[in-house]
């Protein structure tokens, strides 16, 4: 009888401790974007009356509509999208950077040696309206290619199927970023990356990088849970320095936790990945730089004008 | 007279509701992002229809739902009127279409998306849709046609070309009107369907897709309403069609 | 050549129709068969015009035949001219076709009608075109079943008169089925009586009346009609 009390006083106890918890999730989707906080996922950060974790959706598109429908207080987004919501009244801050832009442009075509010879050609690019396809726009008009008319994008396949299609043959020329350009090069060596985006980007006179991920925080969130906030951004950043470090194990908890990639691609694909950590302040000028790229080339995709200060998060 | 003014009256009452109660779903949301009201969508409407890329949109969708029909038509009078006539051809047709009017469109977009080019998967997808529809049409009309008359074809020893020609055709032609009215709404709603996952260089599924991408709400539901008013457009000349051949003093 | 039928055996389902059943038809002159209804008077001319095979026996001779049916049967989605021209174009070619068409339409007297489809036709108008339509093709022998039944007197008269007319213009041979003794005896030259099941002939004779003693009103008539009546009645005992 002692014992069936003090195992429910036990259960009750946890149960009210549980319940004063309060449960923050820290959102991002499946793929190579998420893999920069794989550690923060395997091992949440605690603190005392918080409950963190780490939820992958399964698509970047599901992780929107949460932020739209203002479920999500804090999680990853591209920065078009998040300068689009903030644009458009969501209270959204950019907390910062966790991953720059490294994108490969692959090529089965031999005589594809540059940009120019990119003209009348079809090139698959994946995600329409995303960060990739405007930098690869902005080097396209910056080295005269109307992107309407004077090349053929296609954005019908998601970007394991373009490595699958490229290496299979069905298509000839593709923009693919990590790990997916690995992907491609390893089932098909005899492709070959003619074109540095970073480079051609770089030329466009817009910096030499483009931030490709941000973390994203709901501004009253962010105000009302400091602690919990600062906790997160610890964390993530432990994350991102570890991942770098130790790609195997990154790779392994990657495949492990679902994250939409399995261990060896994502174990190959990290070092050539730009994931980093970077506070929004510091971040500001490359965003900046991004975002007057967008302005003057799709100012619809940021919301029509450039982000104002509230959006840059100060702790 | 009275009636039909009062359900006309009525009509536009029912429009007026759907209008305002859509008004104020927008309003209590409040979010443009998910779901913009009547006039911002009205607004953003008028402009698709100087976009350049819509006229060619609304071309390339309008010809592949037609180029759905022009494969699907022949082949289910190809297939229905044996069908119709002989039951052992039924039999072995029925574990076919079977087949095709159970799977998911979906399933099928996908699997055509490995066939085909872009510009194809809406067409497959609508013909393999509206086909055992319009088959089924068939075979009823040939099913009904009035076994008197077909008495009167052989007593006079009609060719195969003739009884086709002169007592089948004419037979089905209700029934194959009725099926390709109803075939027609569905073939918009898979070629639009299957345009938004295939993005061929012009439809208005990638106009749809491309809009939705871009997170602007109210032009997605400026392309869906092109596509929604293209296909009542369609369906209104279709039914004119079949009005004028009744008025012919043509049909039993 | 007469057209016979020998030994013909025929069974619908359960039931037999025919058998062991003997007829010649002689492709001259109108031959009227009488019987009640479901004897299989329809299934005689179906025998006739090859619609129906029988299960044993021989028929013999079968030449070409045109069919006249009780209803009008007109192709309701073509004109009067399209419905009689349709049948005869694989024959005629199309031009001829036509013309021949429009000739037997004026012959029916429906000249003025050809581009009317049959809805706008009373019934009278309809079997009229039928009736061109079958005389228009180019068989020897005409099958007619029942045709002037679904008529009212006066105009069952008129068609009847039609009928002859027509056979002076364009002569066949004809088989017409009727449960009707006075209209055996108005046109026919040869009259069979079918009875029972199976069906036997019971009488097969000539007529001899001349065309006043044939009309319905007349005593010779009405005598013959009663010989008639006797070996038809004899299935309803």
């Amino acid at each position: 009888m002692k014992r069936v009390i003090s195992f429910f006083a036990l259960v009750v106890l946890n149960l009210g401790v549980l319940s004063a918890q309060e449960k923050i999730t820290v959102y991002c989707f499946k793929g190579p974007s998420g893999v920069g906080l794989i550690r923060m996922l395997d091992a949440p950060p605690k603190r005392v009356g918080i409950e963190v974790s780490v939820e992958a959706l399964g698509s970047a598109d599901l992780l929107i509509a949460r932020f739209i429908s203002g479920e999500a207080k804090i999680g990853i987004l591209p920065p078009n999208v998040a300068a689009k919501l903030a644009a458009s009244g969501k209270p959204l801050a950019v907390v910062a950077v966790v991953g720059n832009g490294m994108l490969s442009l692959l090529s089965s075509d031999p005589n594809i040696r540059s940009v120019s010879d990119l003209k009348d050609k079809e090139v698959y690019v994946a995600g329409q309206s995303s960060t990739p396809d405007y930098v690869f726009k902005k080097i396209l008009t910056s080295n005269n290619i109307d992107p309407e008319k004077q090349i053929s994008l296609r954005y019908s396949m998601a970007y394991p199927e373009m490595a699958q299609a490229l290496i299979a043959g069905k298509i000839s020329i593709a923009v693919l970023p990590e790990p997916f350009a690995s992907m491609a090069l390893k089932g098909k060596p005899t492709l070959s990356t003619p074109i540095d985006i970073q480079a051609e980007w770089a030329k466009t006179g817009s910096g030499s990088t483009y931030p490709i991920t941000v973390l994203v925080v709901d501004t009253r969130f962010a105000s009302s849970h400091q602690e919990a906030l600062r906790a997160i951004i610890d964390a993530y950043r432990a994350s991102i320095e570890w991942t770098v470090a130790h790609p195997k194990e990154a790779g392994e908890l990657v495949e492990k936790h679902d994250l939409g990639l399995k261990a060896k691609a994502a174990e190959m694909a990290i070092p050539k990945s730009a994931y980093v950590f970077v506070l929004a302040q510091e971040a500001r000028k490359d965003l900046d730089t991004l975002y007057s790229v967008l302005l003057s080339f799709a100012p619809g995709s940021i919301g029509g004008k450039m982000p104002n200060d509230t959006f840059y998060w100060k702790p | 007279m009275k009636g039909k003014t009062n359900s006309a009256v009525w009509t536009i009452l029912g429009i007026l509701a759907v209008a305002l109660g859509w008004e104020f779903a927008a309003r209590s949301l409040g979010s443009e992002l998910i779901l913009p009201g009547p006039l911002p969508v009205a607004r953003r409407f008028l402009t698709l229809l100087t976009d350049p890329r819509f006229p060619p949109a609304v071309g390339a969708s309008l010809l592949r739902v037609i180029y759905g029909f022009l494969l699907a038509l022949p082949a289910a009078l190809l297939i229905g009127v044996p069908a119709g006539l002989d039951a052992r051809a039924r039999a072995f047709i029925r574990p076919l279409f079977s087949v095709i009017s159970s799977t998911p469109v979906l399933s099928i977009i996908l699997i055509a998306l490995l066939w085909f080019g872009p510009d194809r998967v809406p067409v497959f997808t609508s013909f393999l849709m509206i086909f055992p529809v319009l088959t089924g049409n068939v075979m009823e009309g040939v099913r009904s046609t009035d076994p008197r008359l077909v008495e009167f074809a052989h007593a006079y020893r009609f060719s195969r070309k003739d009884l086709f020609a002169h007592l089948y055709l004419p037979s089905i032609m209700p029934y194959l009107l009725a099926g390709t009215r109803s075939s027609l709404a569905l073939s918009w709603k898979v070629v639009v369907a299957a345009e938004v996952l295939s993005q061929p260089a012009r439809a208005l599924g990638t106009g749809m897709q491309a809009a939705k991408a871009q997170l602007e709400t109210t032009e997605l539901f400026a392309w869906t309403a092109a596509a929604v008013i293209l296909a009542a457009t369609t369906d209104v000349i279709l039914s004119i069609i079949v009005k004028r051949r009744r008025a012919h003093g043509s049909l039993a | 050549m007469d057209l016979s039928l020998e030994n013909i055996d025929f069974s619908y389902g359960e039931e037999s129709l025919f058998s062991n059943f003997s007829f010649t038809v002689t492709l001259s002159g109108v031959h009227a068969v009488l019987g009640p209804s479901g004897c299989g008077k329809t299934t005689l001319l179906h025998l006739i015009a090859g619609l129906r095979q029988p299960s044993a026996g021989e028929i013999k001779n079968r030449p070409s035949v045109g069919y006249l049916f009780q209803e009008p049967r007109l192709l309701p989605w073509r004109t009067v001219t399209q419905n009689v021209e349709i049948p005869i174009s694989q024959v005629f070619g199309e031009n001829e076709a036509r013309k021949r068409a429009l000739r037997f339409l004026d012959l029916v007297g429906l000249s003025g009608k050809e581009n009317a489809y049959p809805e706008k036709l009373s019934g009278g108008q309809r079997q009229r075109a039928a009736m061109a339509r079958a005389f228009a093709y180019p068989a020897p022998l005409i099958l007619l079943d029942e045709p002037f039944q679904s008529l009212d007197l006066p105009l069952r008269l008129q068609l009847m008169d039609l009928f002859k007319k027509l056979l002076i213009v364009e002569p066949r041979a004809a088989v017409i089925v009727t449960h009707d003794p006075r209209e055996a005896i108005y046109l026919a030259d040869r009259v069979a009586v079918l009875s029972g099941k199976p069906a036997q002939v019971v009488l097969d004779e000539r007529i001899t009346l001349s065309l006043t003693e044939r009309a319905y009103s007349s005593s010779a008539a009405a005598e013959l009609e009663a010989t008639l009546f006797a070996a038809l009645t004899p299935a309803f005992l």
